[in-house]
C-alpha cells in the first residue's frame, strides 16, 4: 500500500474512503469499531495527500489507515476503553502514542472495542457487547484487544494499535491470524493509555505481516519525558530486522514449561513444524527451563488486580464520566458507590474486590508480597534461559479461539488462556505473536509466540521476518488469505 | 480451599467504594474461594530471601527541568466533569462517617475540589484549603 501511495497509484483518500467503505459493509457482523470517525479519518487522508503532491518527505506509513484500541486518548474523539463510566467522555488531549502516528501521517479510522479496562481475554467483557472472530462469527478474537485484531483480521484496516498487560496483544493476534507485538516495558510511552496495571501495561502494534508491524513499531516507541517508566535509549532497529529474513546461526530455546500438556494437539503441531522450519533455516534450537512459569499465571492474577483496584480509583464520580444517584442530601461516597455500580461491569469490580483484598492489611505479605517475589524468580528464570538463546518461544495461546459464551463463566478457564504469555509482562520484556498455520481439528489460526529480552525488540522482528517468508512460500500466500469472506471486497 | 463470606465481600466492596446488589455479594462470594486458590499458589514456593519486584525497569528518580510548559485552560480541564462551575468540580459534601476525626472538611459543600484553591495555595498561601 506504501508503495502505491508512493508511486501515486492510489490516494490516501481512495484508501481511507475503502476502508470506510469495508467497514460499512462488514462491522456490523463483526463489531470491531466502537466509534468510526470518518470525517477525521478523510480529512488526515486528504492532508496527506495535498503534502504527497506539494512534494514533501513523508513517512512511509503516511496515509495508511489505522484502528485505534479504546483505551488511547484522542483528543475530541469518544474514549470509553469499553467501559460505561467513561461513555460519552472525550479527552482534551491526545496519548502520545497517538500525536506520534499522527505526526507520521498515519489516518485513524477509529476507536475499537475491547475487554472493559484491558481486563479479558475474549472482548466479552466490553460493555458494548462483543466482538465477533472474522474467521467463525461464533467465536471471539481474543483480547482484550479483541477489536483492533479483528478489524485487521477482517480487512476494516491494514494496521492496528492495541495494549497487552497480560497477553492482551499476542493472544488475540493469535486467535485472528495476524501478527501482534508487544514491546518492552519502557519502549512506548504510557502517556494517555489509560491504565489497568501500570507495572504491567504496553501498547504495541498489529499488522498482516511482520515488517508492517515493525513500521508501526517504529513510529509508536521513543523515549517520552511524559512517562517517567519510559527507557531513554535507543533501541536497535526494528524496521531493518524485519527485513533481514535470517536466523542462520541463532540460538532458539523452547521452554519446556510452556507446550505438551493443556496445549490443543493442532496448537501443538503448528508449533511444531514451525520450529522444524526455524531448524531447516539454520537456528539451533535449545530447550530451557523455566521452573518459577508455573506460578506466574498465580502472580499475575494478585499483582494486575492489585494494580487496578488503585488505578480505578480515579472514576470517582467527579472529575469526568458517569455520576449516578445525584440527587438532593445524597453524599460523596453514596454517589460514588452508586456510579461505581453502574458503570463497571462484572469482570471490573471481581478484580477491583480481588485487588482490595490482596492489598489489605493482613494478606498483603501472604498475596501481593509473595507475587512480587515471584516475578524475581520469573526475571531470573528468563535471565537464565537468555544466557542459553538469543529469543526464546511458545505457542502464544494454548488453544485456538473458543466459542462466544464458553468460558465467561469460569474466570479461572478465562485466565489459563493467558499462561504463555504472561511471563513475558511480569518480567518487562518484548514479545511478538505471528500465524503458524492452522489447526486441523477446527481450522483455526495458531499463533506461534517469540520473547526477547528487555530493548531487544529487533530479535523478534529478525527470527519472525525468517519464519515468516518460509512459512508464506511454503502456504503460497499469508494465512489471512485463506479467512473466509465476510462479503463484500477486501 | 479458601473461602469468603458474603459479608467479607460486602466490606471489601465498601472498602472499593463499589455498591453492590444482594445478587452480585453472593455470587462473587462463591467464585471467591475458587480465585483465591488459584492465586494462593505463590505461597507454595520457597521465597526466603527473594527480593520483591514492583516494576521491571530498573528506573529510579526521574527529574525534569522546572519549566511551564503549555498545558490545559481551567474550562478545558473542566469540560469532562459530571458538574462543575467556572472555577469548580462539584461534589456532594462528605458522608461524616468516612471522615477522620479532627478534620476541618465537614466545612465543604458542593465545592470540595476548587481549582482557584489550588492556585492559591501554589501562589504561597500557606496551610491546608479550607472552606
Amino acid at each position: 500500500m506504501s508503495e502505491a501511495l508512493s508511486k501515486g497509484e492510489v490516494t490516501s483518500t481512495e484508501l481511507t474512503q475503502a476502508h470506510l467503505d469495508r467497514i460499512a459493509g462488514v462491522d456490523s457482523s463483526v463489531k470491531a469499531f466502537l466509534h468510526v470517525d470518518a470525517e477525521g479519518a478523510l480529512a488526515q487522508a486528504a492532508r496527506v495527500d495535498a503534502d504527497r503532491r506539494a512534494g514533501k518527505k513523508l513517512h512511509p506509513l503516511a496515509g495508511i489507515p489505522l484502528a485505534l484500541k479504546d483505551v488511547l486518548t484522542q483528543e475530541g474523539i469518544p474514549t470509553t476503553a469499553g467501559s460505561k463510566i467513561l461513555q460519552g467522555w472525550k479527552p482534551q488531549y491526545d496519548s502520545t502514542v497517538v500525536s506520534k502516528i499522527k505526526d507520521a501521517g498515519i489516518v485513524i479510522l477509529g476507536k475499537t472495542n475491547m475487554d472493559e479496562f484491558a481486563m479479558g481475554s475474549s472482548t466479552e467483557n466490553s460493555a458494548y457487547g462483543p466482538t465477533f472472530n472474522p474467521w467463525d462469527l461464533s467465536r471471539t478474537p481474543g483480547g482484550s484487544s479483541g477489536g483492533s485484531a479483528a478489524a485487521v483480521s477482517a480487512y476494516e484496516a491494514p494496521l492496528a494499535i492495541g495494549s497487552d498487560t497480560g497477553g492482551s496483544i499476542r493472544q488475540p493476534a493469535a486467535l485472528t491470524g495476524i501478527v501482534g507485538v508487544r514491546p518492552t516495558y519502557g519502549a512506548v510511552s504510557r502517556y494517555g493509555l489509560i491504565a489497568y496495571s501500570s507495572s504491567l501495561d504496553q501498547a504495541g502494534p498489529f499488522g498482516r505481516t511482520v515488517l508492517d508491524t515493525a513500521l508501526l513499531h517504529d513510529v509508536m516507541a521513543g523515549h517520552d519525558p511524559k512517562d517517567a517508566t519510559s527507557i531513554n535509549a535507543a533501541f536497535p532497529d526494528v524496521v531493518a530486522s524485519a527485513r533481514k529474513c535470517d536466523v542462520k546461526g541463532m540460538k532458539i530455546g523452547v521452554i519446556k514449561q510452556l507446550q505438551g500438556e493443556g496445549y490443543q494437539s493442532g496448537v501443538q503441531a503448528r508449533f511444531d513444524e514451525s520450529l522444524q522450519v526455524l531448524a531447516s533455516l539454520g537456528a539451533q534450537i535449545v530447550e530451557v527451563d523455566c521452573p518459577s512459569f508455573e506460578y506466574a499465571l498465580a502472580a499475575y492474577y494478585l499483582i494486575a488486580p492489585s494494580e487496578c483496584s488503585s488505578n480505578l480509583a480515579r472514576f470517582d464520580a467527579m472529575r469526568y464520566g458517569l455520576r449516578v444517584g445525584d440527587s438532593d442530601g445524597a453524599s460523596a461516597e453514596s454517589v460514588m458507590n452508586a456510579t461505581r455500580n453502574a458503570g463497571f461491569g462484572h469482570e471490573v469490580k471481581r478484580r477491583i474486590i480481588l485487588g482490595t483484598y490482596a492489598l489489605s492489611s493482613g494478606y498483603y505479605d501472604a498475596y501481593y508480597g509473595s507475587a512480587q517475589k515471584i516475578r524475581t524468580l520469573i526475571i531470573q528464570d528468563y535471565a537464565k534461559a537468555f544466557a542459553q538463546a538469543d529469543v526464546l518461544v511458545s505457542p502464544t495461546a494454548p488453544t485456538t479461539a473458543f466459542k462466544i459464551g464458553e468460558k465467561s463463566d469460569d474466570p479461572i478457564a478465562m485466565y489459563l488462556g493467558d499462561v504463555a504469555t504472561i511471563p513475558v509482562n511480569l518480567a518487562g520484556i518484548c514479545g511478538m505473536s505471528l500465524p503458524a498455520g492452522l489447526a486441523d481439528e477446527d481450522n483455526l489460526p495458531v499463533g506461534f509466540q517469540i520473547m526477547a529480552p528487555a530493548m531487544q525488540d529487533a530479535r523478534l522482528y529478525q527470527v519472525g521476518s525468517a519464519l515468516e517468508a518460509a512459512l508464506v512460500s511454503q502456504w503460497g500466500g499469508h494465512l489471512i488469505s485463506k479467512a473466509p469472506a465476510l462479503g463484500g471486497s477486501k | 480451599m479458601s473461602s469468603l463470606s458474603r459479608d467479607d465481600v460486602a466490606k471489601l466492596a465498601a472498602l472499593a467504594r463499589i455498591e453492590m446488589s444482594e445478587e452480585e455479594l453472593v455470587s462473587l462470594a462463591s467464585q471467591f474461594g475458587m480465585i483465591l486458590d488459584a492465586v494462593a499458589r505463590v505461597q507454595e514456593v520457597n521465597l526466603d530471601g527473594v527480593a520483591p519486584t514492583s516494576h521491571p525497569q530498573p528506573i529510579h528518580n526521574v527529574f525534569r527541568e522546572d519549566v511551564v510548559h503549555p498545558s490545559l485552560t481551567p474550562a478545558q480541564a473542566l469540560s469532562s466533569a459530571p458538574a462543575q462551575d467556572p472555577q469548580a468540580l462539584l461534589q456532594h459534601k462528605h458522608s461524616p462517617v468516612h471522615l477522620p476525626k479532627k478534620s476541618n472538611a465537614f466545612a465543604f459543600h458542593r465545592s470540595l475540589v476548587k481549582l482557584s484553591d489550588y492556585t492559591e495555595r501554589s501562589s504561597n498561601v500557606r496551610g491546608p484549603v479550607k472552606g
